[in-house]
């Protein structure tokens, strides 16, 4: 029966235990070789399931359990968003009168 | 069940459900009628349509969870654009919606064959590794076709609008509990604000419905658009934060994206002398053979689902716990049964403590076997509750550079804070994003933040 840690890539329970026993005993080699993380949700369902099967199963200390490096966008968008221009003026909400944008 | 103020209730309608201008969508070629401005996903439920999506390899039956566009279960080809979360898309009159990737349809997919084929999984490693090149080449283009989320949209899109510009005091992102909190203490201090919220109201876990005895945290919204002044703040609702960029000479630029899924929606760069994350967290999943068949929601999604929104998921509720989430599941036990529902608390913690085994049932969950010391007992069940810590949504404080920390009370990654302070000058966290706690202790620590930032700002004259 499936245990189902990753939905977004399907990545099953077992197949954690049995990458971790392969020798993948942190979260990035993990990723790297089961794929969890890398589908729709970035990780948002099942980092946090990972970080504790690594903990109980390869007895890692919280202090040495690392994300995966969460890069923008942290959800999904359309690329042709990215591909506008800036607008020129800059709205400012500020007590005091801006002399310029915020440093 | 007899028709309420002249409109007959849809099939899984309770009848207290809010009243929304008629409409009518055509999913899947079928008209269904529905609400104006409620979520997709709400509508479908309402027909009693559980299944929102076929998971990519094995092809499983998956419904939505956490109904605030984040697990990506929900995700359906909307007016011929793909991949779109059917919980954060607003119905309007003659929306057309299909599931994707599944043959014939996503109620019945022949493709999900490989799930039952590989019944311990399917080590991806292996497959089309034989020593007949030929053999991979099939298994390698059959596998590409069966996995997927579906084909690109005829249209032509519209040009991007310009991406705008904005400058504040003071960012707050998160418009949950402590964001509130945060803003409002920012605003009474004198500073311009601009608070970001991803839903379209304010009040985050406020809204779900469970915290109707609390006047203090249901009048928080208000109270916080009152302090901010018209002419020097903002609230932008609907509007997800994308990113932290970092730049040199100042705070990171945090990019936005409001009104998103919309026809208005557009880009934003926000910049601030000040920031205050309050990002809150991700609900999260039991882990259970079966865990992913539809029926299984997060608590809070059920609560918003059945108490706010009226939708009925059955007369059973199974709220499976842990002693980390306690104060979610008595709130959500509570107020399931003063609407008549059954719920079954199965505890993972104390004495009695008890392990949920598997869930059975083909294309949703019928019933949990249970596991209590050397006993086993099985319950029927409509829906399964998962009440756990939220994951912290650490995303964009990470990307600013903040220190975090993993912590299995907390609920994950965490940011670490010394009196809502980060370790980068100037920026601040608050509420669940820094471990978990009550929607009235993250209201109080978000209160705090708000003032150590209107303290920072002030202090160095900035």
């Amino acid at each position: 029966m499936k245990v189902v840690v990753c939905r977004c890539e399907d990545v099953l329970e077992s197949d954690l235990l049995s990458a971790i026993s392969g020798g993948n005993e942190d979260i990035e080699s993990l990723k790297r070789y089961t794929g969890f993380g890398t589908g729709v949700c970035q990780g948002k369902s099942c980092l946090v399931h990972v970080a504790s099967i690594l903990e109980r199963t390869a007895r890692k200390h919280p202090e040495d359990l690392a994300p995966f490096t969460p890069r923008p966008p942290v959800a999904p968008i359309p690329m042709r968003l990215l591909a506008a221009e800036d607008e020129d003026t800059v709205l400012h909400l500020c007590a005091k009168a801006p002399e310029g944008p915020p440093r | 069940m007899a028709p309420t103020r002249g409109v007959s209730l849809r099939k899984n309608e309770l009848p207290h459900a809010p009243d929304g201008a008629p409409a009518t969508v055509v999913f899947e070629g079928r008209p269904l009628s529905a609400k104006v401005g409620e979520p997709l996903s709400v509508t479908l439920l309402a027909h009693g349509i559980d299944i929102a999506s076929r998971s990519v390899k094995y092809h499983r039956p998956r419904g939505a969870f956490c109904m605030v566009g984040t697990c990506g279960q929900c995700w359906m080809r909307v007016d011929d654009v793909p991949n779109r979360a059917a919980c954060t898309t607003p119905v309007r009159s003659g929306l057309t919606a299909t599931r994707e990737n599944a043959f014939p349809s996503a109620d019945h997919d022949l493709f999900r064959a490989a799930d039952y084929a590989f019944p311990d999984g399917l080590d991806h490693h292996k497959l089309g590794t034989t020593p007949l090149t030929p053999l991979n080449t099939i298994i390698g283009s059959t596998a590409r076709q069966m996995a997927g989320l579906g084909t690109l949209s005829s249209q032509v899109p519209p040009p991007a609008p310009k991406v705008g510009q904005i400058s504040a005091d003071a960012l707050v992102i998160g418009g949950g509990p402590a964001g509130l909190a945060a803003a409002r203490a920012l605003a009474q201090a004198g500073h311009g604000v601009l608070l970001v919220e991803r839903r379209r109201a304010l009040g985050g876990q406020i809204l779900n419905g469970l915290f109707g005895d609390d006047a203090e945290l249901v009048g928080l919204a208000n109270r916080c658009l009152a302090a901010l002044s018209p002419e020097r703040s903002a609230a932008f609702t609907h509007t997800v934060a994308l990113g932290a960029y970092p730049r040199a000479g100042g705070l990171p630029e945090i990019l936005l994206r409001r009104h998103y899924g919309t026809p208005e929606e557009q880009l934003w760069v926000a910049r601030a002398r000040t920031i205050v994350f309050a990002t809150g967290g991700y609900e999260q999943a039991l882990l259970f053979g079966n865990n992913d068949l539809p029926g299984h929601y997060g608590a809070r999604a059920l609560a918003r689902l059945v108490v706010v929104r009226g939708i009925s998921v059955g007369a059973r509720v199974a709220i499976v716990e842990d002693q980390r989430a306690v104060e979610t599941a008595d709130r959500l036990e509570q107020a399931l049964t003063k609407l008549g529902l059954k719920v079954r608390r199965v505890r993972g913690h104390g004495e009695q403590a008890e392990r949920v085994m598997f869930a059975n049932g083909n294309s949703r969950i019928k019933s949990l076997r249970l596991s209590r010391g050397e006993q086993a007992e099985e319950i029927k069940v409509d829906a399964v509750a998962s009440a756990l810590p939220v994951a912290p949504a650490f995303e964009l404080p990470s990307q600013a550079g903040c220190a975090i920390r993993y912590s299995r009370l907390d609920g994950g990654f965490a940011v670490e804070t010394t009196d809502t302070a980060t370790d980068r000058p100037g920026i601040f966290a608050a509420g669940e994003l820094t471990g978990a706690k009550s929607a009235a202790a993250a209201m109080k620590d978000g209160a705090n933040a708000g003032a150590a930032a209107a303290r920072w700002l002030e202090e160095a004259g900035r």
